[in-house]
């Protein structure tokens, strides 16, 4: 008897000890996912990492990791849960109420209440605060009230249409507000938020650390359930393009948008995952000055717009990485109207020498367009990036050939932001990124003279009240009439020369497994985990 | 001062004679540039961009497609310039108090050279760099900076001139006579001084212009299209693995131009004076 | 030899006051009140007028610089405009990267320079000489930037042997130290050279060589410490070239460090921050000299100084 319980006892053992080699298989690969560090190389360092303070791109990247805002768009551009588990719409689109999801913890342990959600918007909202993102998307907003420990309500003075959609952005991701007045400034250099990633290290100039939090479990319902596979994500610091490419092929970075010369070497080496995507903004245009001469003339803003090749741009400056651009907005953001290729103007020498004859001008003894006594020339203001020199130096050489004299100057971008809120440059060249056609309000309303970003000084009622409207409308069909409308006029107005909108090309090292380009143009690594080469 | 003694002593030496021969065609290179380039220096050729050297273009072209020979030429233009103006500004405001300092001596003396002492503890960029930040960047400003960072070395060489002109015998026997303070400078003072003035101009082109393509390289100098030489470099960087030709024949412009001024200039300080030789 | 040194360091500390000075001005030579291009153009008048206040600015110069001395002196050197910390700190974290740079520059100078100079003043093969003074030449000529990229191209791009990012470790370090060293390097070889030259042929090294010393010790022992001392003077005048040059090599080799943040902040017309680079730029390259004086006067008795 003893020995057949013996028997059955090896045999049970020896089941088991099988039964847990073979069944661990499995286990063991789901473990394998975690771990690891992720490099990704970025140009400039962000002025903070404050995400209500900051104005920089850069930061809003960088907090994607840090923070989970209300709302969070999937991989079709839907609005789905963020940290919001649902949400009402009440009051003709002026009540939002939200209701939190249980547990979400901040980095600090703070619990997420609807009250601490509630003290971070005001934070964003306060004058003291200085927001010039954060406040401006949160938009007209009269009230925030916590109805209980899970219920937020929003209340705005007016319908306002991209409130929805900037409430995906992580510079709204609630903060701990507790850890915000506990450290006073130093904040902005180790912010705590609730996203499934801590600030860790951030040293000036090298690197900024970002660490897994292993408490994260409300992500968007893309995302796997339960905190990030990755260990740490580091964004290195390398302004030069070159180095960034350097430091990819060595290894020493895992993660890099590449320059226009180097895409063909890395997509032909087959050695990366490579991405490309049409960036979402008009990566260049030629911005008028229309409170200055010369281009208060509407009509010399107009020749202008027929004498650029914009074709040639592409090819030489882009080495054809992109596409030319004929309006605001590029076809990559929602509300883009196609008919904008055959409505502006395109690159015609002979309609731009009658116009400028039209304005005045004629030729003058030394190849310059002159009218009373006065050249058409002018200094452009611009910031030292690679494709926008190499780009305005082929535009000088295109509209000389015309009599336009240009000069060329370039700022620090910081600085040159400076001049151009005061009205001091002609014309400038510019470029943005943004996921929403409400960018329009940040270029051309009149509001944002002098303050914000309208560095064409146009000022006109007429425009106001097509954005005012495109901002109030819910109704999305209504909304992308008015948008279409809106692009028209901005170029009638010929407020702009749109240049071109540029491929991003992203190359990955081939040790990370599902990650993925989200359509707001960005790779997304919530579900990404590192294999052995 | 031209002492045909002098003179052969400059031709005697081969390296001299080298250096004045780079220095020529410098000098003429940059005269001359708008007649013997061959294409225009800024002119985009979109269907032209990065091509090796060959027989049409012998140092290829540029990221716009840029005749470099052209642009090469072109730089030697503005980097003379740079060079020669800073060294006048140097010159000129260097001599003055080196002159006033030797000449009057006492409280005037020393005040100048705790002043040059005051600019000689700036290490030579950082003062450049100060200048520029506090002027803005820009070609001009660059000539200003490099020009007062030179200031220091002639006033001190014009006032060890003066010093040992004015302690010599026949120099106080002229004053005793009655002659006035403007002869004696005019006469002996000028004389003396014109032959370590000139060798360090000739060395301090050379100097300038590498200070000036150093600024103009980190962005703080010339503006784009303009083809500076160390600007040219600047945007060289990133094409260094397939257009080596962007990066190396600028350089190499800027090198044979310092070699040049650098072999005149101690050419002429040993034709000056064989005791100083070094 | 005490009184010397003190006497030198009063001058090295009156010449940093004059520099404090000069530095103090730069911001206000530049168009543009501080404190509204702090705020902004938006900001209120009273805003403005308040900040004003706080940073002193409506007092007399005169008291405004007493305000800033007394700050540096105590280690404050202002806020920076774009990051709103401290200079002193963005300073102090940037600079560990730069002296690395400067130190192994330093060391690779000298010891080329020195052996290269030795070599040629040496030599008897005329080829040799000729070729060392070549190199020389070539060293004070040549941009550094070309020399680094050229560099770069070789070793980096065709021989694959060094990296070419900004990386950490030694093998980093190889490509921007040499680069940076040339130029200093060619000078200690000439200077090297012709101090040898003049020592060679004197009279204490000829009893040497007569009493049977064997040539090489000779060399090293007589000659060469003699010959250094005011080598080592140029060392300290080179190390500001060094410390000039770091600005532009950490460029093209993209290395992150106190040389390139100065240029960025130029750019950025951070004045705060290019005041507190300058003046401590300044005080490190006076030290430096301060200190190479001194050993200079402890190497050689001989010289007197009045």
């Amino acid at each position: 008897m003893r020995r057949a319980a013996a028997g059955v006892l090896t045999l049970t053992a020896a089941a088991m000890a099988i039964g847990w080699a073979v069944g661990a298989g499995p286990l063991h690969a789901q473990e394998n996912r975690v771990g690891g560090t992720w490099t990704i190389a970025i140009n400039e360092e962000p002025d903070t990492l404050d995400p209500q303070k900051t104005g920089a791109a850069v930061a809003a990247q960088i907090f994607a990791f840090v923070g989970e805002p209300l709302l969070a768009k999937d991989f079709q551009s839907g609005i789905v849960p963020g940290l919001a588990e649902s949400w009402t719409i009440g009051g003709d689109g002026r009540e939002w109420t939200f209701r939190l999801r249980a547990g979400a913890v901040f980095h600090d342990g703070t619990p997420v209440t609807a009250a601490a959600v509630r003290a971070s918007i005001v934070r964003a909202l306060a004058p003291e605060t200085k927001s010039p993102v954060a406040k401006a998307q949160l938009g007209p907003v009269v009230a925030v009230d916590a109805l209980d420990d899970r219920t937020l309500r929003i209340t705005l003075k007016e319908p306002f249409a991209p409130f929805m959609a900037n409430l995906t952005d992580p510079r709204l991701s609630p903060i701990s507000i507790k850890a915000a007045e506990a450290a006073g400034a130093g904040f902005g250099r180790a912010p705590v938020s609730e996203g499934p990633y801590t600030v860790k290290e951030w040293v000036s100039g090298h690197h900024i650390t970002l660490a897994r939090n292993p408490a994260f479990a409300w992500g968007p319902p893309y995302m796997h359930r339960g905190p990030a596979y990755l260990d740490q994500v580091t964004f290195r610091i390398i302004p030069d393009s070159a180095t960034q490419v350097a430091a990819f092929e060595s290894g020493e970075v895992s993660q890099i948008q590449i320059p226009p010369h180097d895409v063909t070497r890395l997509v032909d080496s087959k050695k990366y995952e490579v991405f490309h995507f049409l960036r979402k903004g008009v990566g260049l245009f030629l911005e008028f000055n229309t409170a200055r001469e010369p281009f208060n003339d509407l009509r010399v803003r107009r020749a202008m717009n027929y004498a650029i090749d914009k074709d040639v741009l592409v090819k030489v400056a882009l080495e054809g990485q992109g596409e030319p651009a004929y309006g605001p907005l590029p076809p990559s953001i929602w509300g883009y109207w196609p008919g904008i290729v055959d409505y502006a103007p395109h690159y015609d020498p002979a309609k731009a020498k009658r116009l400028f004859a039209e304005a005045g001008y004629v030729m003058g003894p030394d190849g310059l367009l002159e009218k009373a006594g006065r050249q058409l020339s002018f200094t452009v203001f611009m910031p030292p990036i690679d494709t926008w020199t190499r780009s305005a130096q082929l535009m000088q050489a295109g509209l000389r050939a015309f009599g336009v004299k240009m000069d060329i100057q370039t700022y620090e971008f910081g600085t040159l932001l400076e001049m151009l809120k005061r009205g001091e440059h002609p014309a400038e060249l510019m470029g943005y990124t943004y996921n929403e056609p409400d960018i329009l309000f940040v270029w051309f309303d009149s509001v944002n003279i002098g303050a914000g970003l309208n560095f064409s000084h146009y000022s006109d009622a007429t425009l106001d009240g097509m954005i005012e409207a495109a901002r109030r409308t819910m109704d999305t069909r209504k909304r992308a009439a008015l948008y279409a409308g809106l692009q028209r006029y901005v170029v009638d107005k010929a407020l702009w020369v749109p240049l071109w909108t540029n491929f991003n090309y992203i190359a990955l090292q081939p040790t990370i497994k599902e990650a993925r380009i989200h359509p707001d143009g960005y790779v997304f690594l919530g579900d990404a985990y590192l294999v052995k080469p | 001062m031209a002492d045909p003694a002098l003179v052969r002593r400059l031709l005697r030496s081969p390296s001299a004679l080298a250096g004045a021969v780079l220095t020529g065609v410098f000098l003429a290179t940059a005269l001359l540039a708008s007649w013997i380039a061959p294409y225009d220096p800024v002119a985009p050729a979109p269907d032209l961009v990065l091509q090796a050297p060959s027989w049409g273009h012998p140092f290829g072209t540029d990221e716009l497609g840029r005749d470099v020979l052209s642009r090469v030429m072109y730089g030697s233009r503005i980097s003379l310039e740079v060079g020669a103006v800073a060294v006048a500004i140097a010159m000129v405001a260097g001599t003055a108090l080196g002159l006033i300092a030797g000449f009057n001596g006492g409280l005037w003396d020393a005040l100048i050279m705790r002043g040059t002492d005051v600019l000689l503890a700036f290490p030579g960029i950082l003062l450049a760099i100060a200048v520029v930040a506090t002027l803005g960047p820009s070609l001009v400003n660059v000539m200003i900076a490099v020009g007062i960072g030179a200031v220091p070395v002639y006033a001190r060489t014009v006032r060890g001139s003066t010093l040992s002109v004015r302690q010599m015998e026949y120099v106080e026997a002229a004053r005793a006579a009655g002659a006035t303070t403007g002869r004696l400078l005019g006469r002996h003072v000028l004389r003396n001084i014109v032959g370590p003035v000139v060798v360090l101009a000739t060395l301090g082109v050379g100097i300038n212009i590498l200070i000036a393509a150093g600024l103009s390289y980190v962005g703080l100098g010339a503006q784009p299209p303009a083809p500076e030489w160390g600007a040219m470099l600047s945007g060289a960087r990133q094409y260094l693995r397939d257009a080596w030709w962007t990066a190396v024949f600028p350089g190499l412009a800027i090198t044979v131009a310092v070699v040049g001024m650098n072999l005149l200039g101690d050419g002429l300080r040993d034709a000056l004076d064989p005791r100083l030789r070094v | 030899m005490i009184g010397y040194t003190l006497r030198r360091a009063g001058m090295t500390l009156l010449v940093l006051l004059a520099v404090s000075v000069l530095v103090f001005l730069m911001s206000h030579l530049t168009p543009g009140d501080p404190a509204t291009i702090m705020l902004g153009e938006n900001a209120s008048r009273a805003d403005v007028l308040r900040l004003r206040h706080e940073l002193g600015l409506d007092r007399p110069l005169p008291v405004q610089y007493g305000r800033y001395l007394l700050n540096v002196l105590r280690g404050d050197l202002g806020r920076s405009i774009r990051s709103g910390r401290p200079v002193a700190g963005e300073i102090w974290e940037r600079f560990p990267p730069t002296l690395q740079l400067t130190l192994a520059a330093t060391a690779v100078a000298v010891a080329a320079g020195v052996l290269l100079g030795a070599l040629a003043a040496t030599s008897r093969n005329r080829a040799v000489e000729a070729l060392l003074m070549s190199a020389s030449l070539m060293g004070i000529s040549m941009p550094s930037f070309w020399l680094g990229l050229l560099l770069i191209l070789l070793f980096g791009l065709v021989l694959h042997w060094l990296p070419i990012a900004g990386g950490s470790g030694w093998r980093a370090l190889v490509l921007p130290a040499v680069t940076l060293a040339a130029q200093a390097a060619a000078v200690l070889a000439r200077l090297t050279r012709a101090s040898l030259l003049e020592v060679l042929p004197s009279d204490y090294v000829r009893t040497a060589r007569a009493k049977g010393v064997a040539s090489r010790r000779v060399l090293f022992h007589h000659a060469l410490r003699n010959a250094l001392i005011p080598v080592v003077t140029v060392i300290g005048l080179q190390f500001g070239g060094l410390l000039g040059g770091a600005v532009i090599v950490e460029s093209v080799f993209a290395r992150s460090g106190l040389g390139r943040f100065a240029v960025g902040a130029i750019q950025a017309r951070d004045f705060p921050l290019i005041q507190g680079i300058v003046v401590f730029a300044a005080a490190v390259y006076a030290l430096v000299n301060l200190s190479v004086d001194v050993l200079y006067l402890a190497l050689d008795p001989r010289i007197s100084y009045d």
